[in-house]
């Protein structure tokens, strides 16, 4: 693989299917192609950061990602409870069901709210998770605990990537859903109520056309 | 109103028809203007007049001398056509009267 064709990473698949033919086309040397698509690349970018969604996907990334790690230690703290007996099961159903139901929900919006400038996103997501890795010090839980809200939220990621709608019923299934079982979490923090715009984002979305979009 | 590459952009991928693609507008530029353009502003300004729809594009078959690789071919659009004839209406007006446009080519005499 040339540095061109890994700097051509950055790139959709058809852009650099593209670039890459033309500059073989016009047999430009390694260094000059190397320059041409990190060029590109770069103009790509600054092109989508015009928008405002990659300043809103961006913005949210990093706050949702801090709850979400909140939201995924308390879920590996009150299960551990559960095994010594010290934690309601019907309390315990709620809080995992939100924590997947956030991440999913939350991957999704960030993902479809910005679906090029998914770089950054994933960065200002990654961020907290390494930061708190690197300093979680919880003897009886592991640091994967932490990250329990990381496989529905790629798997959400993955679906606002590829642009698919939901429809109007399931999003407002879906966060009425999300709404009733913090409601009726009562020791639920106050902060994790931001969590729920995500899902009344998609219900937003559902009623919007959106000709890339496919319905789910 | 257009800019002085989108201009060059619409006029380039028409006079080329069914051929325009990106190296070959590219090309066409440099042969009728002199100036040398980077496949990053090109493809940056034709997703540009793509999302005011004065240009459609898709990805055509790929051929062995781009290594296999598919072209992104382009068609200006009816829009497309009506700015481009605006730009140079509004340019040939403005120019009336002005030296460069009146004064005899250099080496005429």
């Amino acid at each position: 693989m040339t540095a061109a064709e890994i700097v051509a990473l950055l790139l959709e698949p058809d852009d650099r299917e593209a670039v890459l033919g033309d500059l073989e086309e016009q047999g430009q040397p390694g260094w000059l192609r190397f320059f041409a698509v990190l060029d590109f690349a770069v103009r790509r970018q600054a092109e989508y950061w015009r928008n405002w969604r990659p300043w809103i996907a961006g913005s949210a990334a990093l706050p949702i990602s801090l709850l979400l790690l909140g939201a995924s230690f308390h879920l590996s703290m009150d299960s551990r409870n559960l095994l010594h007996g010290r934690a309601l099961q019907a309390s315990l159903a709620y809080e995992a069901a939100l924590t997947i139901a956030w991440a999913w929900a939350s991957g999704f919006a960030i993902s479809a709210l910005s679906p090029y400038t998914r770089g950054a996103s994933l960065l200002l997501c990654m961020a907290p998770c390494f930061f708190c890795l690197l300093r979680f010090h919880e003897p009886s839980l592991g640091s994967p605990s932490l990250l329990l809200f990381l496989p529905p939220a790629i798997l959400g990621a993955i679906a606002g990537r590829r642009r698919m709608r939901i429809r109007f019923a399931p999003a407002v299934a879906l966060a009425l859903g999300t709404t009733i079982c913090m409601l009726l979490w009562r020791s639920m923090p106050a902060s994790c109520w931001l969590l729920s715009l995500p899902a009344w984002y998609l219900v937003w979305r559902s009623g919007r056309p959106d000709e890339m979009s496919r319905d789910i | 109103m257009l800019g002085e590459f989108e201009y060059l952009i619409l006029t380039a991928t028409a006079n080329l028809g069914e051929a325009a693609y990106g190296a070959a507008i590219l090309e066409e530029i440099r042969t009728t203007t002199g100036q040398r353009r980077s496949i990053g502003a090109l493809y940056t300004t034709m997703k540009r007049l793509e999302a005011k729809g004065l240009l459609t594009t898709w990805m055509g078959g790929a051929t062995p001398e781009r290594g296999g690789r598919a072209k992104r071919l382009a068609c200006v659009t009816p829009k497309g056509v009506q700015a481009a004839s605006a730009f140079y209406r509004a340019m040939i007006g403005v120019s009336r009267g002005a030296p460069w446009a009146t004064a005899a080519p250099a080496g005429a005499r």
